[in-house]
């Protein structure tokens, strides 16, 4: 037979809902069988004790019922009829083409009109079919019984039978008949993904997965087809089907399947689906696709004249491995594993091993050494996973077939469950069970999968490794196995969510909502392995919104580095260590892994670890390639230099191999040069070896480490030198010289190599570590920077500078070692990701999931195959259906109204009755009083469940379940008016725009509004709490908004409540409040008086609210642990519940950072009385929980004047926003206030640290009208930053001239408009009021995180610049001859900044800029902090790193 | 080595390693004598000696902390705890 390749699988089986959990359940051994869940079928049916036909003696097995999720959107099927439909036909649909998107096929083209599809399914009674039965049938059996039962029984009585069971039943329509035709299973998968080969369904019982395999095999082997989709499915643990087999004694007594175990006795059914993609081997490897295994051999045959119909025979099990193995043409003796039919029955485990015996040979006693071995040799292993998931029937053959197929490819021999003590045969059988998983290092892998129906029909499935994947096996030893079974090459879990915003991030993550597509959304997240503790701390930090980069496992980040960044490679030299994880990493992706790359010891064998490390450098870079990640530029650390060179082309293959073959480092000897390696940057290294003979620095790896090559007298000086000042160091164990003078004379053999390869134009940019710029384009500057670059420093700390400058903000490190750290320290403080491909931390695939999480969070778009992530989903998936597996007993709301006249009694005489009337008598009479009895509870019987907490026994009177949807408008201008009280941001009276005052709704007004809304909807009720009240959205009321508020009655006297898509809560009613709890003041430590009373709290604009939020009548006194004040309730609604947070947040304002407090949550408010009148008066007593440096949790107690508890809020949750005092102070004030620096002259500085989404936003929405607020947003997130901070530096320059010149007024940055004119210059108008009426003039500037901006009359010039140390070109370039000599040579560098920016200013002030041309702008003196440009004065001056220069 | 850490200068050592640190993510880890530099803080060798230099500065010239770090090859440094950094700077206060 032609050799076939499995290059996709997908699948769900019992524990897993993909292939990758089943793999990992496998090799954990995980048992994944439970009892059956009750909406599969009741528990009555279930009776050890019974034979009858409706009872099982067994209710285990294996269930899938929380995987089978389906998206019906994203198939065109009506979510309607897909609640209906036979799940059979979705989930195989759903699956195939998961299968394919595996196979890499979702956005590659293959030939559809040669593909076709076989599914394995048996008729057994589906859940769709049953759904269809209840209509049809059931209904009609159940009004004719009632008909025979009662021959009195009224028409409406069974018309209201019907309708009530009907009400009962699943929509039932047209669209929904499609869903019950059994051959659309392998149909629509056809028909959606538009294959033209052939597609139908088999039924060989528990071999038809095989079958459709042989005959996916057979169509590819004849060229018929050029690729398959075969499989199987069971998903019909119907009644029946376990009347079935509970009849046939099938089922495990034991309730345990145990195959091979000496005291199996019976099956536990399962379920799942299973599907495989196939194509002939050859068409696989031309195609590049992955391959898992290759199917060798496919073998069937029938029992014939058997002893039984369901008798395991040993002839016809036989017969078809032989074909099996005849088409295979493999040596059966290599086999080194059998997944089993393996069922667990005694005969079938029994025929199994005979025929296994009678196959593969017996083992005699003296071969067998023990249990374990035979002839020194370990047994092959025999082993089903049935023992995990239980029977999965039609589909057991595929889920057989992927679990070997798994198990070749991963190199793994997979445990089996409950076969400790195995049955006797098997010890004479080749084989062994085990219970762990163990290595499967041959590179040669053979496995063979059993897969053997009723009715005697067999099936047997031969499998071999491909040979890319002995290859990469057999360069690499075992050593990745040393550490079973951690190491596994099995991906790990990576959960990942992106979202447009925040608080759609937030929500998401809380509930968990993991996207299975790759979703657009600049806030993403990803966690790989999350677990509870990792979710926790991803919630805190998406709420801080600052990016986030692996730490815990977590990759996060809001603007994506790589919407314009761009992404370097960059290649390592010899590290201190050389330890790559590679095997796993060629395997998966069957990529052959060069010579070396194991771990070595530099100092023993740095021969061999220069050539590991270059050929794991390309190999890491193909791995990148297949991931489709590309670089913009390139460079590399040290002989790295040459990887980066060879990989952008520069170097061809051939000549790099060729010259790394000629290397030995044993012809070289450097006599007592030693590299050492200290632990501070570059100025304090130079300055210990001053004046020393014989060492150099050889690196400047980054501010915290610098490298010096030297002769051991001058380094052992060094050393203490650097020991004075308290400088960590090492010595290096490597000795090689490269980078110092002292490799000068050992040049020859680079000489000759360089100088005699042509170095080729690089495909992108290669950045030279000596010269810190990229290559030159002439090729004997070429040649000669690779030559250089042997005897003079690494500069990679200003390399990485270069490169950032450049617009590169993602530093990938090929290879593996410590290069990402110096990246990471060179550029700390500004926004980048340096990430390694390899690392000694995790696995090989391991440490790519982290590096594909990484690249996914910036924004990325690549091969997602390691994230789990379908590249091509539906834009959103908010229709995903959980389908509905079982059919359970249905159950009516209602009893009968009966009016069915019932016999009536017999008359009875008290006078003259005899004895047995009296007793007929009294019995009637008893069963009456039963029978009303009874019928009483049943229409007391909701309220008879478990009532919720706390409340009284005279609540029993229970409400029906419910829910209940209210529209309410909220229109400021109409009926909620008071909320223009509560603005975030104040303005001028009688401002128009209101959007740029942004009113929200205050959390207590919504809390308020869903307390109204519940006593509407209960009359006779009243909300006594609300429990987990959680805001996620502010609900803006800038304009008219259409609220959607949600009553949903859970269970009396339980509500869900909320306001859709802004906020949820639990709510409990009753019939009246509970009485109140005693009042509980805790003590204030250090009590004093608040720095501010009440009035100035509104006043000064502490708090945002205007009159109608303004309850606190008196503030404080205020102490350590709390705060007392007292409230008169105004008119705005929620007002006296939010002046409560009120205490709260101005006690949180008191505190010395992070002033500004904003709630987001309370765990609970109870109301021991109806909502108060407007004026009444309260004191108010708030104890702080909690306080860190995000969040401040307070309990809190309203109290009326006679001492009772009028209100209590629990866990009141206020946000933190993290910022400095001074920024807090003037921010709330804005219109008194400037928030940046006088600099004077009218100029000003922003300093904007600033550095989370949520305090950009509160500054953008203080400085920028909505005009503004547009360009602002429509900007790249990259430019956004530095835009806003020139028009905070430049509003805040306009207003302080504007009080410096006419006095203090209120001036709000929202009254002028910065735009641009025709020029590009910026210009300054008033908007809407008319702050200023003179003709102003303005300049800006920005650098990093500073801008500055000047104001004046006439036109004005200013400009920043950052203080590094220039070249002497850029000097040259700059400054003429005459200039330089004006320099002082004292701090050269500032003067040399501060000479620029005041040309630039000067420039500026012109309206044309330096355009180029810096020498026409000649400076002519210098005088103090004065730089005369043109013979006009221009200040300057120094401010942390950075010069400003201005001139008005 | 003493069986419990001077807890004052433990919180210096655990205030040091925040603040040389000086991100956002080292305000959301609980620190304490069992915090491992590597497993748990995830440190890199680099961001190591920042710490280093942080302590030093922080206990001055009586503790020859640097001394004692170099003496440890990286491995070692890297498998260190933060109560492993309190019990030497404590074992040094009391010699100076």
């Amino acid at each position: 037979m032609k050799p076939i390749a499995i290059v996709g699988m997908a699948g769900i089986f019992p524990g897993a809902p993909d292939v990758q959990q089943y793999w990992r359940n496998i090799v954990g051994a995980v048992d994944a069988i439970s009892d059956v869940p009750a909406q599969r079928w009741d528990k009555s049916f279930y009776d050890p004790t019974s034979t009858a036909v409706d009872r099982f003696y067994c209710k285990r097995g294996g269930f899938v019922d929380d995987y089978v999720d389906f998206d019906p959107l994203q198939f065109g099927v009506m979510p309607k009829a897909a609640q209906s439909a036979d799940p059979d036909q979705l989930l195989s649909l759903r699956i195939g083409v998961e299968a394919i998107a595996d196979a890499g096929y979702q956005t590659r083209e293959f030939a559809r009109e040669r593909t076709g599809v076989i599914i394995g399914r048996g008729n057994y009674l589906s859940a769709g079919t049953l759904r269809l039965e209840q209509h049809v049938r059931y209904v009609q059996q159940t009004l004719q019984t009632l008909r025979d039962l009662l021959p009195d029984i009224s028409v409406e009585q069974i018309e209201q039978v019907k309708t009530q069971l009907q009400s009962q039943l699943d929509y039932y329509g047209p669209d929904v008949a499609v869903g019950m035709i059994p051959n659309l299973v392998a149909s629509r998968l056809a028909n959606r993904l538009d294959l033209h080969g052939p597609a139908y369904t088999v039924d060989a019982a528990c071999a038809s997965s095989l079958l459709a395999v042989e005959q996916s095999c057979q169509l590819l082997a004849r060229g018929d087809c050029d690729m398959m989709l075969a499989g199987g499915l069971h998903f019909t643990h119907d009644l029946t089907f376990w009347a079935t087999f509970c009849q046939l004694g099938a089922l495990s007594r034991a309730q345990k399947i145990k195959p091979f175990s000496h005291d199996a006795d019976g099956i536990l059914a399962g379920e799942g689906i299973g599907i495989v993609v196939l194509k002939r081997l050859a068409d696989a490897e031309r195609d590049n696709d992955r391959i898992y295994a290759v199917i060798q051999g496919v073998g069937s045959a029938s029992d014939g004249r058997g002893t039984s119909l369901l008798a395991p025979s040993v002839t016809g099990q036989l017969l078809a491995l032989q074909r099996a193995w005849q088409n295979a043409d493999m040596n059966p003796a290599q086999i080194g594993l059998i997944e089993a039919h393996g069922t667990g029955t005694p005969a079938g485990d029994q025929a199994e091993l005979e025929t296994l015996l009678q196959f593969f040979g017996e083992t005699k006693n003296d071969d067998a050494e023990n249990s374990e071995t035979i002839n020194n040799k370990k047994r092959p292993v025999l082993g089903s996973v049935k023992s995990m998931i239980g029977h999965a029937m039609p589909a057991a053959g595929v889920a057989g077939l992927i679990k070997a197929a798994l198990s070749i490819y991963h190199g793994v021999l997979p445990p089996t469950l409950h076969c400790e003590e195995p049955h006797p045969l098997l010890a004479r059988t080749r084989f062994r069970a085990i219970g762990k998983a163990e290595p499967w290092p041959e590179h040669k892998r053979i496995a063979a999968v059993n897969a053997f129906g009723f009715g005697g029909i067999n099936a047997h499935v031969v499998l071999s490794s491909h040979r890319t994947q002995q290859a990469a096996a057999a360069l690499n030893s075992s050593q990745d196995f040393a550490v079973l079974p951690q190491n596994f090459v099995v991906l790990p879990k990576v959960a990942l969510i992106a979202a447009a915003t925040q608080t759609e991030l937030l929500e998401k993550l809380r509930r968990e909502q993991w996207d299975r597509y790759a979703c657009e959304g600049a806030w993403r997240i990803a966690i790989i392995e999350p677990d509870s503790k990792r979710i926790e701390l991803a919630k805190k930090i998406v709420a801080n919104g600052k990016p986030w980069h692996g730490r815990s496992q977590i990759y996060f980040s809001c603007e994506p580095l790589l919407k314009e960044g761009k992404i370097a490679f960059l290649f390592p030299g010899v590290d201190s260590a050389f330890e790559p994880r590679a095997q796993d990493v060629a395997a998966y992706f069957q990529l052959p892994l060069p010579p070396h790359c194991e771990s070595l010891d530099p100092a023993q064998s740095l021969l061999k670890v220069v050539q590991g490390l270059s050929g794991f450098n390309q190999f890491t870079f193909a791995v990148l390639k297949r991931l489709g990640v590309r670089a913009d530029g390139m460079a590399g650390h040290s002989i790295g230099e040459w990887s980066a060179m060879t990989a952008a082309g520069m170097i061809a293959r051939e000549h790099a191999d060729a010259s790394m073959a000629k290397l030995d480092f044993n012809t070289v000897s450097f006599p007592d040069l030693i590299f050492l390696a200290a632990a501070c940057d570059q100025q304090v290294v130079q300055r210990a070896i001053e004046g020393l003979p014989e060492i150099a620095l050889s690196h400047d790896n980054c501010p915290h480490q610098t490298i010096v090559c030297g002769k051991s007298a001058s380094i052992a000086i060094a050393e203490t030198r650097l020991r004075e000042q308290s400088v960590m160091m090492q010595r290096l164990p490597i000795v090689s010289g490269f980078h110092s003078p002292f490799f000068t004379e050992h040049l020859a053999h680079y000489r000759d190599f360089f100088l005699a390869t042509p170095l080729a134009e690089p495909t992108v940019p290669v950045w030279s570590a000596t010269t810190a710029q990229p290559f030159p384009a002439v090729m004997e500057q070429k040649q000669q920077l690779a030559l250089d670059h042997l005897v003079q420093p690494v500069r990679f700390r200003q390399l990485i500078e270069n490169m950032y400058a450049a617009g590169y903000r993602v530093f990938i490190q090929l290879g593996t070692g410590s290069v990402s750290g110096f990246v990471q320290d060179t550029l700390k403080g500004k926004t980048h990701l340096s990430i390694n491909v390899n690392s000694e931390k995790h696995s090989g695939l391991e440490q790519l999931c982290h590096l594909s999480a990484a690249l996914w969070v910036e924004g990325l778009q690549f091969d997602y195959r390691l994230l789990g992530l379908a590249d091509a989903g539906p834009a959103v998936s908010k229709s995903n259906l959980k389908l509905r597996l079982g059919v359970p007993l249905i159950r009516l709301q209602q009893p009968l109204a009966l009016s069915v006249a019932r016999a009536p009694l017999i008359e009875f005489d008290a006078n003259n009755a005899d004895p047995i009337q009296r007793l007929f008598h009294e019995t009637l009479t008893e069963i009456k009083q039963v029978s009303d009895e009874v019928s009483q509870l049943w229409l007391r019987r909701s309220s008879m469940q478990p009532a919720g907490p706390r409340v009284e026994m005279q609540e029993k009177v229970a409400i029906a379940p419910f829910e209940k949807r209210i529209v309410q408008r909220l229109d400021i201008n109409d009926n909620i008016p008071y909320v223009i009280d509560h603005t975030f941001y104040p303005q001028q009276q009688g401002w128009p725009d209101i959007a740029d005052r942004h009113p929200v709704i205050p959390l207590t007004m919504e809390v308020t509004l869903l307390r109204r809304a519940i006593e509407q909807q209960l009359p006779g009720y009243v909300v006594i709490r609300f429990e987990e009240v959680n805001a996620f959205n502010w609900l803006v009321v800038a304009q008219p908004v259409d609220i959607e508020i949600v009553l949903e009655m859970k269970e009396f006297p339980l509500l869900e409540v909320g306001i859709e898509g802004y906020m949820h809560a639990k709510a409990i009613v009753a019939r009246e409040y509970p009485a109140a709890p005693p009042v509980q003041m805790h003590q204030l430590i250090n009590s004093r008086a608040a720095q501010i009373d009440a009035v100035a709290l509104y006043r000064d604009n502490w708090m945002l609210h205007g009159p109608a939020y303004q309850s606190v009548i008196e503030l404080g006194p205020i102490g350590d642990n709390g705060i007392r004040g007292r409230l008169r309730v105004s008119e705005g609604a929620g007002a006296l519940l939010d002046n409560m947070g009120q205490l709260a947040g101005y006690w949180v304002m008191e505190q010395e950072e992070n002033s500004l407090a904003m709630p987001i949550g309370v765990e609970q408010i109870c109301f021991y009385g109806a909502e108060p009148e407007c004026g009444e008066e309260f004191d108010c007593a708030i104890t702080i929980r909690s306080l860190d440096t995000l969040s401040c949790l307070t309990d809190q107690q309203l109290i009326t004047d006679d001492g009772r508890i009028a209100i209590v809020m629990n866990g009141w949750h206020t946000r933190r926003y993290q910022m400095d005092r001074a920024f807090w102070m003037a921010s709330k004030q804005l219109q008194k206030y400037i928030v940046s620096d006088k600099l004077g002259d009218d100029a000003v500085l922003f300093r904007d640290i600033y550095d989370t989404a949520i305090l950009r936003d509160y500054i953008a929405r203080r400085y920028l009208n909505q005009i503004e607020m547009a360009q602002y947003e429509a900007l790249p997130p990259r430019r956004r930053r530095s835009w806003l901070n020139g028009r905070v530096a430049v509003k805040d320059a306009v207003r302080a001239y504007c009080w410096t010149r006419n006095g203090h007024y209120d001036f709000y940055p929202k009254e002028m408009r910065v735009d641009n004119d025709a020029n590009g210059q910026p210009l300054i108008t008033t908007h809407i009021t008319q702050p200023f009426s003179e003709n102003l003039h303005i300049s800006i500037a920005h650098k990093d995180l500073l801008a500055v901006a000047i104001v004046g009359e006439a036109p004005v010039g200013i400009d920043i610049e950052a203080i590094v140390t220039r070249e002497s070109s850029f000097v040259d370039l700059a400054f003429s001859a005459g200039e330089q000599q004006l320099l002082p040579e004292k701090n050269r560098s500032e003067w040399i900044a501060r000479c620029w920016a005041a040309k630039e200013a000067f420039a500026k002030r012109r309206g044309t800029g330096l355009q180029g041309k810096p020498k026409q702008f000649e400076i002519e003196a210098i005088v103090d902090q004065r730089v005369c440009v043109n013979g006009a004065w221009v200040d300057t001056l120094c401010n942390q790193g950075y010069a400003i220069g201005w001139i008005k | 080595m003493p069986e419990t850490i001077n807890d004052a200068i433990l919180q210096q050592v655990i205030a040091a390693i925040r603040s040389a640190i000086a991100e956002d993510w080292v305000m959301d880890f609980a620190i304490d004598a069992d915090t491992s530099l590597n497993d748990d803080l995830e440190i890199e060798s680099i961001e190591f000696v920042a710490i280093a230099e942080a302590l030093q500065k922080l206990f001055g010239a009586q503790v020859d902390i640097i001394g004692w770090l170099s003496g440890k090859d990286i491995h070692e440094l890297i498998a260190l705890t933060v109560g492993d950094l309190a019990n030497f700077v404590e074992q040094g206060s009391e010699r100076g």
